[in-house]
């Protein structure tokens, strides 16, 4: 391909990407060192959103939270869609039909699934979950205003979220594995927990790992769920640290632009450390595979 | 990452002999038992899967006062009272067309820019492809508060606030690394050769695009078409940041219905069936695509 004709077909997108991508991404910066509400210029305050930040009781709370959340949570639903995954892949027919009804959860709204899975849970709304434990126990829990029960509830309605997804990609890899080696493996005498430890698992390695990456940074950015999952946030325990900086950027009483800003490039540091590794493996593909 | 997955260990592939393991009637046996065994075990978690949703779908259409009383009632006279309501009372159908008009928009715009640079990227080797779509993969790690936060500050000076253009744009913006992705991938796929055949009949190169590439690409663009839409029929963060009233989208109408005392309850219940249903048929006829898509774009890149 001819310089000229690169440049007609990246132009639009490039230029594009930079002025509603990238120079979003400066302002956020700047302001991240400015004591700034909308519509008003900003005024220099140096680290000043940073320091706040960091010794704020709340923020440490949304960073434990929202960090828990996303190794738990990537670890739940790997090793429980992969479960699905091989349920699957075993199933004789049905197996499209299956898929779809399955993969609902994750093709509607996340607010609109996770309302409807709160639904199930309170008791003010004759939830369904409560009424179970209680005629078992003779107790209820207090699903939205305890902080362990409210975590509990996140991470299942996040689970239920995106299973889906992860049955998926895991069915798509378990087909693309070559049946000679497990053939081999059955008549060397492993068993079926065998074959899956020693010949599937260790096959589907890379592809693991960068679901897992992909996973802990979606959990990370976890915020949707939590509006009808956790009305209480703050109090509770559950608030993630972007429902912090929507709290603190956003409600309507407090528009501290500069003090979620420094939260987002905070959050994007740890983003980019987290993706690095991948983007330069994907740079040396590229540049070597064409 | 796909080459990666293939295994290179051609020792075992050419030494062990390919067998058919014998069969014989117990084997047969457990066989079908197993397989009735992983039908259960699907038809269980399918049923746990889309139960919230079933009990979404029962107190849409309970009586008002049934609705979401405590206990639960479990057998009732059905009724569409929800439904009607949610229509009489509320802009419901407004926030729909909102959200479909935007999903449109986002779905043509990002089409129309994207495709040429995926293009573009799969045939034009080098350093300057290679960072691009390293960028592009570095953009899709921005948190979207670090973008959404001067873009709302950036359409209010444009008086494109609670406008669907303006939600447009920043879904279009948000979606463009990844379709360049997964469109790329799709290009790449397609032999060079075919464009050169083109070229060397006296099409130019965007000419050898638009007549011969594009028409063989159809299923990277629906599958494109079908992500970018439910991405933006999906989110929540996005117009509850940049829209008010006007182009409000259906999934935030619905979050602050719920907020509110009983018939907006039941009609947030009755909101989430009407929503749910066109999705849901979506996923399921256009399963190959969208399946297609979450792997291939998701995996790759």
């Amino acid at each position: 391909m001819k310089r000229r004709d690169f440049v007609i077909g990246v132009g639009p997108s490039v230029i594009m990407m930079v002025a509603l991508l990238a120079v979003p991404l400066v302002y956020s910066i700047v302001w991240s060192f400015q004591s700034v509400q909308y519509g008003m210029p900003g005024e220099w305050i140096g680290l000043d959103n940073y320091t706040r930040v960091l010794t704020d009781q709340t923020f440490h709370t949304a960073v434990i939270f929202t960090v828990g959340f996303a190794l738990v949570h990537t670890g739940v639903v790997m090793a429980l869609g992969y479960g699905l995954a091989l349920l699957l892949h075993r199933a004789r027919r049905g197996k499209s039909m299956f898929l779809g009804i399955l993969l609902t959860p994750y093709v509607i709204p996340a607010v609109i699934g996770a309302t409807a899975f709160s639904w199930l849970f309170d008791d003010s709304f004759g939830g369904l979950v409560n009424v179970a434990i209680d005629s078992v126990t003779g107790q209820t829990v207090q699903w939205f205003t305890s902080t362990w029960p409210n975590r509990t509830l996140v991470l299942m309605a996040a689970t239920w979220a995106s299973l889906p997804f992860m049955m998926l990609v895991f069915l798509g890899a378990l087909k693309g594995i070559p049946g000679e080696q497990l053939e081999a493996a059955t008549i060397d005498g492993a068993n079926w927990w065998q074959r899956q430890w020693y010949v599937v698992i260790p096959m589907l390695g890379p592809m693991f790992r960068f679901l897992a990456l992909t996973s802990i940074m979606g959990g990370l950015g976890l915020f949707d769920a939590l509006i009808p999952l956790a009305p209480n946030a703050q109090a509770v325990g559950t608030q993630s640290v972007n429902l912090y900086v929507f709290q603190n950027a956003f409600a309507r009483d407090q528009q501290n632009l500069g003090l979620g800003s420094a939260v987002n490039i905070l959050m994007l540091l740890v983003m980019f450390t987290l993706i690095a590794p991948f983007v330069r493996q994907v740079y040396r593909e590229v540049k070597e595979g064409s | 990452m796909s080459s990666q997955l293939t295994v290179t260990d051609d020792l075992i592939e050419s030494t062990t002999p390919v067998m058919q393991p014998p069969h014989n009637r117990a084997q047969g046996r457990r066989e079908r038992r197993t397989t009735l065994l992983v039908t259960g075990g699907l038809i269980l978690v399918t049923l746990a899967m889309v139960f919230p949703l079933i009990w979404t779908f029962m107190s849409a259409t309970k009586p008002l006062i049934d609705a979401f009383a405590s206990p639960p009632k479990v057998f009732y006279t059905p009724t569409i009272d929800a439904f009607r309501s949610l229509w009489l009372e509320t802009d419901f159908f407004r926030f729909v067309m909102n959200s479909v008009v935007v999903g449109a928009i986002s779905v043509v715009v990002t089409l129309l820019i994207g495709a040429p640079a995926a293009y573009a990227l799969s045939r034009f080797g080098g350093v300057t492809s290679a960072v691009i779509l390293a960028v592009a993969l570095l953009f899709r790690a921005i948190p979207g508060f670090a973008i959404m936060l001067p873009f709302y500050d950036l359409i209010t000076r444009f008086g494109l606030y609670d406008t669907r253009i303006g939600l447009s744009i920043a879904f279009i913006a948000l979606d463009m690394p990844f379709t360049i992705w997964l469109l790329r991938n799709f290009f790449a796929a397609i032999p060079n050769e075919l464009d050169e055949a083109a070229m060397i009949d006296g099409c130019t190169r965007w000419g050898a695009f638009r007549r011969i590439i594009m028409p063989v690409m159809g299923p990277g663009l629906v599958t494109a078409s079908i992500l970018t839409f439910l991405g933006a029929f999906q989110s929540y963060m996005l117009p509850a940041v940049l829209t008010d009233v006007d182009a409000q989208t259906a999934p935030v109408f619905l979050a602050a219905q719920v907020g509110q005392s009983l018939p907006q309850l039941q009609q947030a219940a009755a909101g989430i069936v009407l929503l749910t249903v066109p999705i849901v048929f979506v996923a399921l006829v256009a399963q190959r695509y969208l399946v297609a898509g979450l792997t291939n774009g998701s995996v790759k890149g």
